[in-house]
């Protein structure tokens, strides 16, 4: 850890993904690798101020070098003693589930056995809501019902910040919460910020995360309370499970409680998703008042509530056409 | 891994690798423009070049920094005192280009080349990692299961605060803009790449292949094997990535 830390400016979203990072309970012993789901960091005000002014300087970049490049997974790594193999994953919204989908396969390619994977995001500050306000994807409402995901009065996503993170281990532990039982992922080749009417790529993910699994427990969905994304998303599941199924399998929108988290909240999502699983007990996709009639899943509205089954699916559909989908297992896989 | 194709697109070129006919110099990619990153525009003339047969890969984007947008800023910034975050922000800041936000996501590279060549396969978006060729090594082997893999590392550094910032971190002025292109699949006849069996001493491509005052970041990797190929190398081992995480890994014709 640098011994002048506090002399130059440490970017919110690091910040986050270190937070994260302190809070998890890792053992002793294992060489960790480390894969970090998190953004360009160089939108934040801290960085622009001093680039904008400074821009020509060489001398003058050392303030803001815990913004670039290598500097970012250097901090994480020495907050969780990470030893092993690093990388940064930017895939957006599908950032956090897409760096969880690069530490199994790791583990699966023997590369190692443990890796900590943590997400983070914060753009929630004046430039950033300025650059979504600019393209007209933010709900700006001032009230805890603004985010109201499949609700027909939705106006577009809601702004959120957070991390997230976990251990993923490939030997035997005594205490385990949960299993990555599966995971697929596509793009688009759409348009950067748009959904498209074919659902080809987006239920390919889906697929290859599921396999033959039908004991879904619930379905976590991307959620976002865009207009395009929640009729887009329910369409889906509809073609994914079958028309009949579609309905019997709940799906939740945990962005209705934490705003769009960005490149963190798929992470964040997952580990719900897995407590979710051990409790038995799904949460709630809350503000959903008056549903869209073209969105008439069980979203699980309003309230928690039990659930049968021992597997989940988790989505991330992101800026640029990232598909992103996992299979989390309440007990180990057969 | 078997590599099967391999090439590069760049702005400047080192001289170690002039005479190499999978390099090619370009200034100014063709499909750089206000809606496609200086970085995409050059993945996109890179992938260009390689020949998959039709094949939609898994694809690897190995990205560092896309291309500065800062001028984009310049406009929102309070006349009297040139601070972004003064007062009125709120309503300069409407004249921020909307597709500002685009630019500034570095995962825009994988998306630009998914829209152009129309590849729906799966993708991993890595950035700002000097490492990380090596470390997704086995995630790129995991793929092969399935289909070819492509894998571009791209950058474009040379202006603005990028330049400074880069000219900052390795003290040198001439900045390598661009991007390289390497397939692998199973059958590649161009050489194998793996991570070594055993310690030893690698080549570090920023010291011992380039002039000095040369620099290229993110891409040492792939110029590494381009390099090794040029020059007829039977074996070659290389270590990529800034202290303290330096990553090693090896190619070989056979």
């Amino acid at each position: 850890m640098p011994e002048q830390l506090s002399e130059v400016a440490l970017p919110r979203g690091l910040l986050l993904a270190l937070e994260a990072g302190r809070r998890l309970d890792l053992d002793d012993g294992p060489v960790y690798g480390l894969v970090v789901g998190l953004s360009n960091l160089r939108a934040d005000p801290t960085y622009l101020e001093h680039v904008l002014a400074h821009r020509d300087e060489p001398d003058a970049m050392g303030a803001v070098e815990y913004f670039r490049d290598d500097r970012v997974l250097d901090l994480v790594a020495s907050q969780v003693a990470a030893s092993g193999p690093r990388i940064r994953i930017d895939s957006a919204c599908a950032s956090g589930s897409d760096a969880l989908i690069v530490a199994c396969q790791w583990i699966e390619q023997g590369y190692c056995e443990d890796v900590v994977v943590i997400a983070a995001a914060s753009m929630l500050d004046p430039v950033g809501l300025a650059l979504f306000r600019n393209i007209q994807a933010l709900n700006e409402e001032d009230d805890l019902g603004a985010s109201r995901p499949f609700d027909r009065r939705r106006r577009g996503f809601v702004m959120g910040e957070g991390a997230a993170g976990l251990w993923l281990s490939g030997r035997r532990h005594e205490t385990v919460r949960g299993w990555v039982c599966g995971y697929g992922q596509s793009m688009n080749a759409f348009k950067l910020t748009d959904m498209p009417s074919d659902l080809g790529a987006m239920e390919n993910a889906c697929r290859s995360a599921l396999g033959e699994i039908e004991d879904l427990a619930f379905i976590s969905a991307h959620g976002t309370s865009t207009l395009t994304n929640d009729v887009t998303e329910t369409r889906l599941y509809k073609s994914l499970l079958g028309e009949e199924r579609a309905y019997e399998v709940p799906v939740s929108a945990l962005k209705s409680m934490s705003g769009h988290c960005l490149g963190a909240s798929s992470l964040i999502e997952i580990v719900v998703s897995l407590e979710a699983l051990h409790a038995g007990r799904v949460s709630p996709t809350i503000n959903l008042l008056e549903p869209d009639s073209e969105c008439d899943l069980d979203y699980v509205a309003n309230q928690a509530r039990s659930v049968r089954g021992n597997f989940a699916l988790s989505n991330a559909f992101a800026f640029g056409g990232h598909n992103s989908s996992l299979l989390l297992g309440r007990e180990a896989p057969r | 891994m078997r590599l099967a194709a391999a090439t590069a697109v760049l702005n400047d070129v080192p001289a170690a690798l002039r005479e190499n006919p999978a390099v090619y110099s370009i200034e100014r990619p063709a499909t750089f423009s206000q809606t496609v990153s200086e970085a995409a525009a050059f993945a996109i003339e890179a992938a260009q070049l390689v020949d998959l047969d039709g094949r939609e890969p898994a694809l690897f984007c190995i990205t560092g920094t896309v291309g500065s947008s800062l001028h984009y800023f310049d406009k929102a910034r309070e006349p009297s005192s040139g601070r972004l975050l003064a007062p009125g922000f709120a309503r300069r800041s409407r004249r921020v280009h909307p597709f500002t936000v685009l630019l500034a996501l570095q995962n825009q590279v994988a998306a630009e080349l998914s829209l152009y060549f129309d590849w729906k396969g799966p993708c991993s978006s890595s950035i700002d990692s000097a490492a990380a060729f090596v470390d997704l090594l086995p995630n790129i082997q995991s793929s092969l299961e399935q289909r070819p893999a492509l894998v571009v590392m791209s950058s474009a550094a040379g202006r603005s605060e990028d330049r400074s910032w880069v000219v900052y971190q390795s003290h040198r002025q001439r900045i390598v803009s661009g991007a390289v292109a390497l397939l692998f699949e199973p059958n590649g006849r161009l050489g194998d790449v793996r991570h070594p069996t055993a310690p030893g001493s690698a080549l570090r491509p920023d010291q011992d292949l380039f002039e000095d005052d040369l620099v290229a970041p993110q891409l040492e990797a792939g110029l590494a094997i381009l390099w090794s190929m040029g020059r007829g190398l039977e074996r070659a081992r290389f270590e990529i990535g800034p202290a303290p995480r330096h990553a090693q890994f090896e190619w070989s014709r056979e």
